[in-house]
């Protein structure tokens, strides 16, 4: 094969990686709040947060980082309070929610406009635009470290460099294990598994239900909200604060995994994997480009939509709806 | 007699005035207020973060500025309309308790059918139903796969609405004869033909502007209170979603009333989608966009749930919302964006989800018993403070079969009773404290007979109530165990 064949692979791939990790983050944090009881359609306002803040704290390191503040930690500091944001906004979510017994879905709306809202007036005012991408130390590169970038020559420097430009591909590396750490082997897991199991007799057997709920739904939001900040590696646009319905992507894949990290690990890659296909249509051969018709090509924006709905309509259809049948009965009896 | 007769008229007004106050839907109505007034302050203080000088003359604006012309009243009215209908669209769901986050698309079908057929030469009263079928037809999608797939509704809606803008994109860029020159948007309507406008009926002598939308709209609004509270459907909708296995013992056919909800809901929505766009003041037309949602879609969601899912409150959430809209337009001749608008409005709907829990809160008199309890603990404590400074804080008895006998208490570690012709002195035992609710309390042995005796007999105890300053001596006693 050609180089620019081979140097097209690796990108496709680590395209594929770079949104296959911000699904992996978010719906795995749509899996720690859906434990604890929150059916949180707020997952995409959450994402939205954890772009902003992402995208801002970046941009308000701009000016240090370019007179010699290493990138990196500017970077973590970045991706730690887009965590902290997002783990806030699902406490107040699970506020409403579960403490206060209000409307959970109404919240969650609530969240989703108002983050998008507040990505557009902090732009305005802070920076004077309607849309804003990544500064350029925001990806890690040879340059972070103190070498020199050189253009994109082989398979392995496409693949690897723009992959790995992002921290939160690392993160959600060491994130996945943890969290299968967490559900399978730690105590809050075993306590959360109880409390899905029985909660009328977890709580008989003195478990702080309302401390379990809330420890899982802030680690689901930090990691939801670091989802939300790796999203904007993937965008091949700048950020106008918009994720484009794909938090509630993420909220179907929870459904479609069932609440479960190995489940949703593979959901997550089958369906990074065939949007990104999707994204690359064009330069494919063997897919069809319908230059017949105008705008054809946005045809394969609908692919990750329909795909979720077949699935959906697939996975549905057997499941057995332990978890979400707990979580309407719980609502059931709140209401 | 008469302060008698006053004091009546005192407590019956007191009485109905109670009534009021407890009523579902004055607490309903206040904690909506609440949530809009909360939604505004919250909208102020971003307001004064970005702009002090400005932010009290923009509050200002906020308020008044939508009644400053009539071209502002026209234009807010114009703009509730299209809100009513997508309000009543989520609200209809949510009374068989589906949550029908697929308003924009089904607005967004509505308002593309209403706009090709428009431009193509049909009057609008052929228009509207139209609109109401394409919305239909894309309301009952996610009802199908709900019914025959049993695909969640909350994230299948939404995919559903992505679908619709993309499809929607696609198709008008193959429609060049409906697109204006630079492929933005669609053509102005009234340039082609009038008919397809909703006419005004004369009330364009006031404002150019007018239109029957807003009375179309709240004709449906009360058309659908109707259906719901008095047809057999509606009633079936409502058994439904207060419980649904018992509705299918009844015989009530879910798929029905799933199919049939999300039906109506989508047409409501696509009605929604002809207002704003077959009207005079909208020349600008549909905008070519597959990158965002139909915001009115989006604040009509918010709107149903500020009018907690009431289709007349629907009207005036609606205007309350197209008002706020409006007047913040203003706004930006002050150096503010427009998304301060979009904000506040986030903020409003943030708030009424607030409201739900307010409207608990008062309904269960949450506030007014933590109020007493907290008083009562706050006075008890100045008691037992008084009586500590002035040396002398002592156990209260609580009066019970034995505490006839009980002489002296000396303080709160020493008791002297009378018991058969005998008086004792007894070390209080405090590792035997009970709580309760907000007490701490001491039961003290009277019998010594019944000493070995392991089950505990009320009538050998008294009940001394003790200051909590004593704690300690209950600490010593556990760490000399």
């Amino acid at each position: 094969m050609s180089t620019s064949t081979l140097i097209l692979m690796g990108e496709f791939l680590a395209s594929f990686v770079a949104l296959s990790v911000s699904f992996i983050l978010v719906s795995f944090g749509g899996m720690f709040n859906r434990r604890a009881g929150l059916s949180n359609i707020a997952l995409e306002g959450i994402m939205i947060l954890g772009a902003t803040t992402g995208i801002f704290i970046t941009y308000a390191f701009s000016s240090v980082v370019s007179e010699g503040f290493p990138s990196l930690i500017a970077i973590f500091v970045a991706v730690l309070a887009s965590g902290i944001i997002g783990s806030l906004f699902a406490l107040l979510n699970a506020a409403v929610g579960l403490t206060f017994k209000g409307d959970q879905y109404a919240a969650g709306i609530g969240i989703n406009i108002f983050g998008s809202a507040l990505f557009i007036i902090l732009a305005y005012y802070l920076i004077g635009a309607d849309e804003l991408s990544l500064p350029s130390f925001a990806s890690i590169t040879a340059e972070t470290f103190g070498g020199v970038t050189q253009g994109l020559s082989s398979f392995w420097d496409a693949f690897l460099l723009t992959s790995f430009n992002n921290l939160a591909t690392i993160i959600a590396l060491i994130l996945i294990p943890i969290s299968y750490f967490i559900l399978n082997k730690s105590r809050l897991g075993f306590r959360l598994k109880a409390y899905e199991d029985n909660a009328e007799s977890a709580r008989t057997l003195g478990l702080q239900i309302k401390s379990i709920q809330l420890t899982s739904i802030c680690i689901g939001g930090f990691i939801a909200g670091i989802g939300g900040f790796s999203f904007l590696y993937g965008l091949s646009s700048a950020f106008n604060g918009q994720i484009y319905g794909y938090g509630f992507l993420a909220l179907s894949i929870v459904l479609i995994g069932s609440s479960k990290p190995g489940r949703i690990l593979v959901t997550s890659l089958l369906f990074a994997g065939i949007i990104t296909l999707g994204n690359y249509a064009l330069e494919i051969f063997w897919l069809p480009n319908f230059s017949s018709i105008a705008e054809g090509d946005k045809i394969y924006n609908l692919l990750p939509y329909v795909l979720v709905l077949v699935v959906l309509a697939f996975a549905s259809k057997k499941r057995p709806k332990k978890i979400l049948k707990k979580v309407e009965e719980k609502e059931d009896l709140e209401n | 007699m008469a302060r008698n007769k006053s004091q009546a008229n005192y407590s019956y007004l007191k009485d109905n005035l109670s009534k009021i106050i407890k009523s579902d839907k004055f607490i309903k109505f206040s904690s909506s207020l609440t949530s809009v007034l909360l939604g505004i302050l919250c909208g102020f203080i971003a307001l004064m973060v970005i702009n002090t000088a400005n932010s009290g003359v923009a509050l200002g604006y906020i308020f008044i500025s939508g009644f400053s012309s009539s071209a502002y009243i026209a234009e807010f009215i114009y703009q509730a309309a299209p809100l009513v209908m997508t309000g009543l669209s989520f609200a209809f769901a949510y009374k068989a308790k589906l949550i029908n986050l697929g308003v924009p698309g089904q607005f967004a079908m509505g308002a593309f059918v209403a706009i090709v057929c428009a431009i193509n030469g049909l009057p609008w009263y052929v228009n509207i139903p139209l609109a109401f079928a394409a919305g239909a037809v894309w309301g009952i999608l996610p009802g199908l796969m709900k019914v025959y797939f049993n695909v969640t509704e909350v994230a299948s809606t939404i995919m559903f609405d992505w679908i619709a803008v993309t499809i929607i994109y696609i198709l008008l860029n193959n429609m060049p004869s409906v697109l204006n020159d630079s492929l933005s948007s669609t053509i102005d309507i009234a340039s082609i033909n009038l008919s397809g406008l909703i006419p005004s009926l004369g009330l364009d002598q006031w404002d150019s502007n007018f239109s029957i939308a807003i009375f179309i709209s709240i004709a449906i609004a009360i058309f659908v209170y109707w259906f719901i509270c008095k047809t057999k459907l509606g009633y079936e909708i409502r058994a439904y979603a207060s419980n649904s296995s018992v509705s299918k013992a009844v015989g009530i056919s879910s798929k029905k009333i799933i199919l049939s909800t999300f039906l109506i809901a989508g047409g409501l929505a696509g009605i929604g989608g002809a207002l704003l766009y077959l009207s005079p003041y909208a020349s600008s037309g549909y905008e070519l966009t597959y990158t965002l949602l139909p915001n009115e879609g989006i604040i009509g969601i918010a709107v149903s749930i500020l009018a907690f899912n009431n289709p007349i409150a629907c009207v005036v959430a609606a205007l309350v919302f197209s008002y706020i809209g409006v007047s913040s337009d203003n706004l930006i001749s002050l150096g503010y964006s427009s998304a301060n608008v979009t904000f506040i409005i986030g903020f409003i709907i943030y708030f009424s989800s607030f409201g739900i829990l307010l409207n608990k809160w008062i309904r269960y008199n949450y506030l007014s018993r933590q109020i007493k309890v907290l008083s009562k603990k706050i006075s008890n404590f100045r008691e037992w403070l008084f009586e500590l400074l002035k040396g002398n804080a002592k156990p209260k008895i609580i009066p019970n079969a034995y505490t006839d006998s009980i002489v002296e208490v000396a303080n709160s570690n020493v008791v002297t009773f009378h018991k058969e012709e005998e008086i004792s002195t007894v070390f209080i035992d405090y590792s035997d404290v009970k709580k309760e609710k907000g007490k701490e309390r001491i039961a003290i042995k009277f019998s010594p007979e019944s000493e070995d005796l392991e089950d505990y007999n009320p009538d050998h105890y008294a009940n001394i109530d003790i200051p909590q300053l004593k704690r300690h001596s209950t600490k010593k006693k556990e760490g000399d165990k």
